[in-house]
């Protein structure tokens, strides 16, 4: 009986111990004892944390406005948390933002329109060029600025291994879909079970080529000039993508991003496809062992370019809403964009210079591999689709498993016309979400139209 | 016990053997992921993610180790690790195995339908949705700034199954014990204390590592509460965090060497709670 | 003192017990009012909306029309009774076999028991992770073992949807038979050894002794460990999204991955967004489904019962 009473004596001691942090936590110096203006920022990238870290620290040390960066990193879910902690009453200052749909930081109100700002930073514009990076429904809705792009990520190329393809008697990237799968049949004969033609990763497959082959084509999954989903354009590009399985020529496992990069990397398969991001890739984090790699466009149905390859601005930061110093702020927007911290950081080659000044300011001997990954003329930011209440799977899934063949393909377009246009016709006639529609819409330069956004 | 063995006979010791070699490979297949992580904490990170037969590392980098502890502040997130999981595991096993005794022994009206609530909430799980409405709360409290919500989010999504297992174990114990307690002077508290508690020891054992581990793996819930301090993640969302987004590819040998470091203290509460509470026979105390 | 007064005596205690039970009782229901029962009210709210985390637009019974429609949910219903079979199945049995054997002295069971449990303190999202590795199909451990043993093609176990499952519950079951033996363990710590004893003298052998004693007098603890299995599998979905994120071909997508997909948004393209009111119409739906199963299970439960 005393001994139950004493372990529960005990238990209340170290309970009361583990309760103190509990209660303390980690308490926030909004204003610290220096006298200094805390600016809480959140990025979700965590390959450039080195660089950034080191800059931030040296901006703390330096910078004569009082302003103390507080840099958190959140990789996982950082949308969610995000919007979460904006509703808590908990959101940072500034952010990283260019991942973010426009929908969800405009209509809201978490970020903030810079307009205003921008217009009285002749610095600022000489660097970021921030009138010509203004990507309707990406980073700006209805006048509004909300982030300006520091850098570009370029649209999908082909990755291969120059040793296999020259070993299967090949030197260059055919430029048809069509020849493209038939060399890569030629190379998986050739290796029999050793090496084969091409890889596909399990994540998100469908983006990383065939999706990109249509756009090159002049497929796309939004009909802006009618303002409606149409999937129809895919079926030819699904049909070629289907032989991949039907004659056993891809690397018979799809795994995840990083081990599919690792096998490329030790010459399991020939063929890779991917954005600018595999420059670092390939050379720091998972260094290709023992061949020459080469970049190559992704290959069209008709051999020639109809449309154009769809870019992603990269880096962009935004302010938040609920910050209580809109103006350190924006200082510290400005540091994050200055000329200084943008050398070193597209010179690390993190990504793709998106102005011409940058691009002019820069070292590209120093940037490596990301050389190869240069903008096409044909690469653009497409404006982005209406953001819709979607029941079931995307048509990235859906389409995977129609080259897979869990579906049919026919039954996938249908499917996925029905289910899109319902879900937008629903989400417009709610309120909850707008027509867009470009009359002028141009394949080749889906930004140059005029955009308007309908509500019926 | 003893003497029985001695008197095995000749068939008995094959089927015991049988049973022995059954049993431990059964073992060799559940540790095996287990050392798949150790080992492969140990690789580069070409070699893990190319994974195949070979086991060991061609090369073995114990700075995978240290990239983890020094890269991400793994001491910060050991700490918080085990602050929530000590705390789940003292409050869940005090108001759990009070609220079986409750529920087994007292009548008052309304119980039984307390106690049905209980149950049904052991089935309507709402998962995933309540963090957004438990982190609403906390903020409104201002509570977010510490590790305290989330212990005790921990013990509320816990507590039922150790309810009711509490309960059932009370259940069996006799009545008697507690009249004859009674009887001697004893509250229905004191009851508790002095009189019920020694008897749920087995059960308490379990009700502890059952929570300590519990709290030690919350994942989504922690990711959530502190999203915006670094200084209060424990150990699982720190390991989530190494995962590159976006730019790259990630670290997995160091994130193996993260998850390594994240397993090893729960391995040694393990190995306390197996030695203290569980090979203590009880039976004599429930017998009465 | 009079008959009268010791009436009374005995009320007051009984007052004061009742009080002191409710007290103690009031931390458990404060934490059930909070953790449970407030977020579901709060969720219950958003059923007739789409809410995206911020703007919430009534919609009558669109979500529940468009439930209806959504052939993934329900296919991801019947794939969530799939899975769910498939890992009662194996992990009660085993379970219960190991909590047995453990229970004879036999040299070694502490090391056992402490191998049998260590994967459940793994976290899922760590297992899930390990278990990518090793369910590779041209480079995974198993393949090569089982190549090895002379199997001759290599299985596709997360890439086909007819291997899928079985891959999913191998993982269910090691992660979870630790946990289900640890249960039986402590139950068959009720049981008296005498009664063993006496069964031993009536020279009962291991397997009558298990049919005739063990079985019988665990039948409590078992009706509520396959309760909490059961509900447990139901609700299985994080191992679930790390290894397999539902595919291929949504042939692993359980009811609770797809929730969490909606909820979260994530796993979708940017086209699309967190969907909380949709998601809360097919939470109240899921509860109610593991609800009706622990009410089959509780009648079946009962009529063995009466057999017994």
């Amino acid at each position: 009986m005393k001994k139950a009473a004493k372990t529960l004596l005990l238990a209340g001691l170290i309970l009361s111990l583990f309760m103190g942090p509990v209660f303390a936590g980690g308490s926030k110096e909004s204003a610290s004892a220096s006298g200094k203006t805390v600016i809480e920022v959140w990025s979700e990238d965590r390959h450039d944390m080195e660089y950034v870290e080191s800059k931030v620290a040296e901006f703390n040390a330096t910078n004569t406005d009082n302003i103390q960066i507080n840099l958190t990193i959140i990789s996982d879910n950082f949308r969610n948390m995000l919007q979460m902690a904006f509703s808590g009453g908990t959101a940072p200052d500034v952010a990283g933002i260019n991942a973010i749909p426009i929908n969800m930081i405009a209509d809201t109100g978490i970020a903030m329109p810079l307009n205003d700002f921008i217009a009285e930073s002749p610095e600022y514009q000489k660097v970021n060029d921030p009138y010509n990076q203004i990507y309707e429904g990406t980073n700006s809705k209805n006048g509004n600025i909300y982030w300006i792009p520091t850098g570009m990520r370029s649209g999908v190329r082909v990755i291969y291994n120059k040793d296999l393809l020259e070993k299967c008697g090949y030197t260059e990237i055919p430029s048809t879909l069509e020849a493209y799968i038939d060399m890569a049949k030629d190379i998986t004969a050739q290796g029999n079970n050793v090496f084969y033609g091409i890889g596909f990763t399990n994540a998100s497959p469908f983006e990383r080529l065939l999706e990109m082959v249509s756009e090159v084509s002049g497929i796309y999954y939004y009909d802006y000039v009618n303002g409606r989903f149409d999937f129809s354009g895919y079926k030819p590009v699904l049909e070629q993508g289907r032989r991949f399985f039907t004659e056993n020529i891809a690397y018979p496992d799809q795994q995840g991003v990083d081990n599919m990069r690792a096998l490329f990397s030790v010459g399991m398969f020939a063929l890779w496809s991917n954005a600018s991001q595999e420059a670092a890739v390939f050379t720091e984090q998972i260094p290709v062992q023992g061949f020459e790699w080469g970049v190559a466009e992704v290959p069209t149905l008709t051999g020639e370019v109809t449309g154009a390859l769809e870019t992603t601005p990269s880096k962009g930061w935004g302010i938040i809403s609920s910050t209580k110093h809109p103006e350190e702020a924006w200082k510290v927007i400005e540091f994050f964009q200055s000329e200084d911290f943008l050398k070193g950081y597209l010179e690390a080659g993190y990504c793709l210079p998106s102005t011409d000044y940058m691009a002019s300011i820069i070292d590209s001997s120093k940037t490596g591999r990301l050389a190869d990954f240069a903008l096409k003329p044909y690469e653009t930011v497409y404006p982005k689709p209406p953001a819709i209440n979607l029941s079931g799977n995307d048509y990235r899934t859906v389409f995977w498993n129609a080259v897979m063949g869990y579906v049919d393909i026919d039954e996938a377009i249908a499917d996925l016309n029905t289910r899109y246009n319902e879900a937008l016709d629903a989400d417009v006639a709610s309120g909850a979400a707008t027509r867009l529609v470009i009359s002028d819409y141009d394949p080749l330069h889906p930004d140059q139209g005029t955009p308007e956004y309908l509500t019926e | 016990m003893e003497k029985s063995r001695a008197v095995m006979s000749g068939k008995q010791k094959a089927i015991m053997a049988v049973i022995w070699v059954l049993m431990a490979f059964l073992a060799i297949l559940t540790i095996f992921p287990v050392v798949y992580i150790i080992l492969g904490s140990f690789k580069s990170n070409v070699e893990l993610l190319v994974g195949g037969s070979n086991i060991f590392p061609s090369e073995w980098h114990p700075e995978n180790y240290v990239q983890a502890w020094t890269g991400a502040k793994f001491a910060t997130y050991t700490w918080n690790s085990v602050t929530i999981s000590v705390c789940v595991m003292l409050i869940s096993l005090f108001i759990s195995t009070m609220a079986g005794y409750v529920f087994s022994r007292s009548h008052f009206p309304g119980k039984n339908l307390i106690y049905g609530i209980f149950v049904a909430f052991m089935f309507i799980n709402v998962g995933s949705v309540s963090i957004r409405p438990l982190y609403e709360l906390a903020t409104a409290l201002h509570l977010n700034e510490s590790l305290l919500p989330i212990v005790l989010i921990s013990v509320g999504t816990g507590q039922a199954t150790y309810i009711f297992l509490s309960r059932g174990f009370v259940d069996s114990v006799p009545k008697e014990l507690d009249e004859a307690a009674k009887i001697d002077g004893c509250t229905f508290f004191q009851t508790f204390i002095r009189i019920i508690l020694p008897v749920l020891k087995p059960v308490m054992g379990t009700i502890a590592l059952l929570s300590f581990r519990q709290g030690w793996n919350e994942y989504i819930m922690p990711l959530v509460f502190t999203m915006a301090r670094d200084n209060l993640r424990p150990l699982t969302v720190g390991v989530n965090m190494l995962k590159a987004t976006g730019g790259g590819a990630a670290a997995w040998n160091v994130m193996f060497a993260g998850a390594s470091i994240a397993v090893v203290p729960m391995l040694i509460i393990y190995i306390l709670f197996n030695k203290n509470f569980m090979s203590g026979s009880t039976a004599g105390a429930v017998k009465g | 003192m009079s008959n009268k007064g010791m009436k009374k005596q005995v009320k007051k205690e009984d007052r004061r017990d009742r009080i002191s039970a409710i007290l103690m009782l009031s931390p458990v229901v404060f934490l059930l009012l909070i953790c449970s029962i407030y977020p579901f009210l709060w969720m219950f709210r958003y059923v007739c909306y789409d809410y995206n985390g911020f703007s919430a637009t009534f919609t009558g019974a669109r979500n529940f029309t468009r439930m209806i429609s959504d052939t993934t949910f329900w296919s991801s219903v019947g794939h969530t009774f799939e899975y769910a079979f498939y890992k009662l199945v194996f992990i009660i049995p085993l379970a219960l076999i190991c909590a047995v054997l453990l229970n004879q002295k036999i040299k070694g069971t502490s090391v056992f028991r402490a191998i049998y449990f260590m994967p459940t303190v793994i976290s899922s999202s760590i297992s899930g992770m390990i278990f990518t590795f090793i369910f590779a199909t041209q480079n995974g451990i198993l393949n090569g073992i089982l190549m090895a043993l002379g199997m001759g093609a290599p299985v596709q176990w997360l890439t086909s949807p007819d291997h899928v499952m079985t891959a999913v519950t191998v993982l269910a079951v090691w992660g979870g038979f630790g946990n289900y033996m640890l249960y039986f363990i402590t139950g068959m710590n009720v049981i008296s050894e005498d009664v063993y004893e006496a069964a031993k003298i009536d020279g009962a052998n291991g397997v009558q002794t298990f049919f005739k004693i063990t079985l019988p007098m665990l039948s409590p603890i078992l009706k509520v460990v396959l309760m909490l299995a059961i509900t447990g599998a139901f609700k299985d979905y994080e191992a679930i999204m790390v290894l397999t994120q539902g595919g291929p071909g949504n042939r692993s997508m359980v009811m609770f991955l797809y929730i969490y997909n909606m909820i979260f948004g994530s796993g979708l393209t940017n086209m699309t967004q967190p969907q909380i009111g949709y998601g809360a119409l097919l939470s109240v739906v899921a509860a109610i489904i593991v609800g009706l199963v622990t009410i089959a299970y509780q009648r079946i439960a009962r009529r063995l019962d009466d057999v017994m």
